[in-house]
């Protein structure tokens, strides 16, 4: 569209010559229609790109406060937390719960149509960390609190996690199953009892 | 017998367009059923089997019934639009008949597993669970195969429509935009659609062997959303060309951009198949698959928001849009709809949100809306325009009937869509019988609302067919020979345009 005569140097814009079909205003017009698509194009995948790094930078370094409401594969967990599950695990304790260095970390075990255990006991604003199994299904855990909403899926042969702070209200907070799993999933539920 | 085997394009078109018809009178039946279930506030585990089964009946007749024969529809239309030629129709009318019976023969044993049939529940058969109330033991294997034929013969289809647009593809010129689209997107399913031939294999294949092939929960989801994501897509796409084909000829101006339009084919059709596991963000799988995912969501999403610019520009800048055409109307209702429907998706591809929503009925809401706008009102002003392409001469006079029908259809349709999506908002779970009681209102308007609104549609689509079939008999015509069944008129492809 544009010709640029390549042995005149320095360019000079009097040695810019538009195409003749260009040269009227409403050429003109349909000359910048044309480049502004393909401008537009790549500026729309150059958006893209933009909002998607915004969302890799915040997934790798955990800057985004919902993830301290979980994630699965202890993405969703801070290095403390981490730890407590891990030193939960090499030393289980007879029962499903344990406060390991100030979190309670708690086993659940997702079955049909049963959470074992169906109620967990935690104080105001204590650290919770949840060890979900689900041996036999594909399951999840799905539980609003006062802070934001936990849902996590559980599926066989590895466990998902969720850490949490127990809100600060006392009360009964309900958790539900949000996965179909049969007849049963609509009266799947469990209480987080918080007391102060 | 014409009316089994069509033997001309168009024909075909209205056989596989009869047939989603036909899917979506089954799941509209189940649908109204669910909502009867679900405004009652006192439900029980014993009517659980009940509740699932017609919540499987919903989710098979429209996923695996109404989509794929819509599709299907809808890209043989395209073709005869652009002047090819469906050359192997007794082919075409065997693998409908095939595919949808043996579809029709799974159902008929009352599944119970949901749509998306995760398992060990989709192949369990014991006391605490049944996949199927009628058919155990071998019989669930032999159900599973039967589906598993059924997808099959949709993938043939495709593939012969595939065929067909190479071996007729008009010697100059190049394809017009609803074509275009209808063949790309016809490739999409034939690349797709065997994901879930495969998945019901391996279902078939542990039900038949009593339960000796193991099925891995993870691997098999992961197969199924290969297919499971981009079946979504398999109407809206080749509508994408339809709505780029009819709204230039409403707004009275030529389409903002052809660029835009055709090269939106690679970002939709490579989006849409990279992006399956965007439905598994709150599962155990490695922190890079889910980012690769959000990125491949976000540029299927800016394929779809450059449609809604390039087709907004064209309205804008057209001389006054024909809405009273009632092809028009749908056409104008499907882009709106299709705003409104996606502008609901936006929040999904982000991983540190969608778990607030997923699995909840923000979902439910979200793709009812496209389904009911896009899809239905869409799909719609095909049927309208095929009607018009059946029998030249014909053209709607009743108007206000057509146009009072859709927007009820589609007023109705928003409020529940929103209902829907505020409810998930709030925390109200999909797929439950028994839910908080403070979610009773909302689902008492979403039944009030959804009556409404299949009463519009009934209103718009039979105004239409009675005029229709009234044209006909006054000017002697008679059914099969109306609707190129078996007229050679219509055999040879029909309108080139472009």
């Amino acid at each position: 569209m544009i010709h640029i005569n390549p042995q005149i140097t320095p360019i000079n814009l009097k040695n810019i010559k538009l195409d003749k079909k260009y040269s009227t205003v409403p050429g003109l017009l349909r000359w910048i229609k044309e480049e502004a698509e393909v401008l537009w194009f790549a500026v729309m995948l150059v958006l893209v790109i933009g909002f998607f790094s915004w969302t890799l930078v915040d997934l790798t370094t955990g800057v985004s406060t919902s993830y301290r409401y979980g994630l699965p594969l202890f993405s969703g967990l801070p290095a403390e937390a981490q730890e407590a599950v891990e030193y939960f695990q090499a030393h289980p304790p007879s029962n499903n719960s344990e406060v390991v260095n100030g979190i309670l970390v708690v086993n659940v075990t997702i079955t049909q149509y049963n959470f074992t255990p169906d109620l967990i006991q935690a104080r105001v604003g204590e650290p919770v960390v949840l060890i979900l199994n689900s041996p036999d299904l594909i399951s999840a855990f799905y539980m609003r609190l006062p802070s934001g909403v936990i849902n996590v899926n559980v599926v066989p042969g590895m466990p998902s996690y969720a850490y949490f702070l127990a809100p600060n209200s006392p009360g009964n907070y309900t958790w539900r199953e949000s996965e179909y799993v049969g007849w049963g999933t609509s009266y799947m539920t469990g209480t987080l009892e918080v007391e102060a | 017998m014409s009316y089994l085997s069509p033997k001309s394009t168009l024909g075909i078109a209205w056989l596989y367009a009869v047939g989603s018809i036909a899917w979506f009178l089954v799941l509209g039946v189940a649908a109204m059923n669910l909502r009867t279930f679900l405004v009652y506030d006192q439900n029980s585990v014993s009517i659980a089997p009940l509740y699932y089964t017609w919540l499987t009946v919903h989710g098979w007749a429209g996923m695996l019934g109404f989509v794929p024969n819509a599709a299907v529809a809808i890209i043989a239309y395209s073709m005869y639009k652009g002047g090819m030629v469906v050359r192997k129709n007794r082919l075409m009318s065997a693998l409908f008949w095939v595919s949808n019976l043996g579809l029709a023969y799974a159902l008929l044993g009352m599944p119970d597993v949901g749509w998306y049939m995760y398992p060990p529940v989709a192949i369990q058969d014991n006391s605490t669970f049944q996949a199927f109330l009628l058919y155990h033991g071998a019989l669930l294997g032999v159900a599973y195969s039967a589906m598993a034929l059924s997808s099959l013969c949709q993938v043939a289809a495709v593939v012969n429509l595939l065929n067909d647009a190479i071996h007729t593809k008009p010697n100059s010129g190049r394809l017009n935009i609803f074509t275009a689209y209808g063949v790309a997107f016809a490739l999409v399913i034939a690349l797709t659609l065997p994901a879930l031939s495969a998945s019901e294999l391996w279902y078939a294949a542990y039900g038949l062997s009593g339960g000796m092939v193991p099925v891995d929960p993870l691997l098999w989801v992961i197969l199924f959303w290969f297919y499971g994501h981009p079946v979504v897509y398999y109407v809206p796409f080749p509508l994408f060309g339809a709505l780029y084909y009819y709204i230039p000829k409403f707004a009275g101006r030529e389409l903002y951009s052809e660029k835009w339009a055709r090269w939106n084919i690679y970002l939709l059709a490579i989006g849409s198949m990279l992006i399956w596991v965007h439905h598994l963000q709150t599962f155990p799988l490695p922190l890079l698959i889910r980012v690769f995912i959000n990125l491949s969501t976000l540029i299927l999403a800016s394929g779809s928001g450059l449609t809604v610019l390039n087709l907004g520009l064209t309205i804008l800048l057209g001389r006054g849009y024909d809405w009273r055409d009632p092809v028009g109307l749908s056409s104008l209702i499907a882009l709106i709809g299709f705003i409104i429907g996606g502008s609901t998706a936006l929040i999904l591809p982000e991983n540190p949100v969608n778990f607030v929503v997923h699995n909840t009925y923000y979902i439910v809401g979200h793709f009812h809306l496209v389904i009911w706008t896009l899809i239905v009102i869409g799909f719609s002003a095909v049927l309208l325009d095929m009607l018009r392409s059946s029998s030249p001469g014909f053209d709607f006079r009743s108007r206000g009937t057509v146009t009072l029908g859709t927007g009820l259809w589609t007023a109705s349709f928003l409020a529940v869509g929103f209902l829907m999506s505020y409810a998930g908002y709030q925390g109200l779970i999909r797929r439950e019988i028994a839910y908080p009681t403070q979610f009773q209102p909302l689902m008492l308007l979403m039944s009030l609302f959804a009556g409404l609104g299949i009463s519009g549609l009934a209103l718009t689509l039979s105004s239409a067919l009675v005029e229709f079939l009234s044209y006909t008999s006054t000017h002697g015509l008679g059914l099969a020979q109306a609707v190129g069944i078996k007229a050679a008129r219509n055999d040879e492809g029909g309108e080139r345009d472009g």
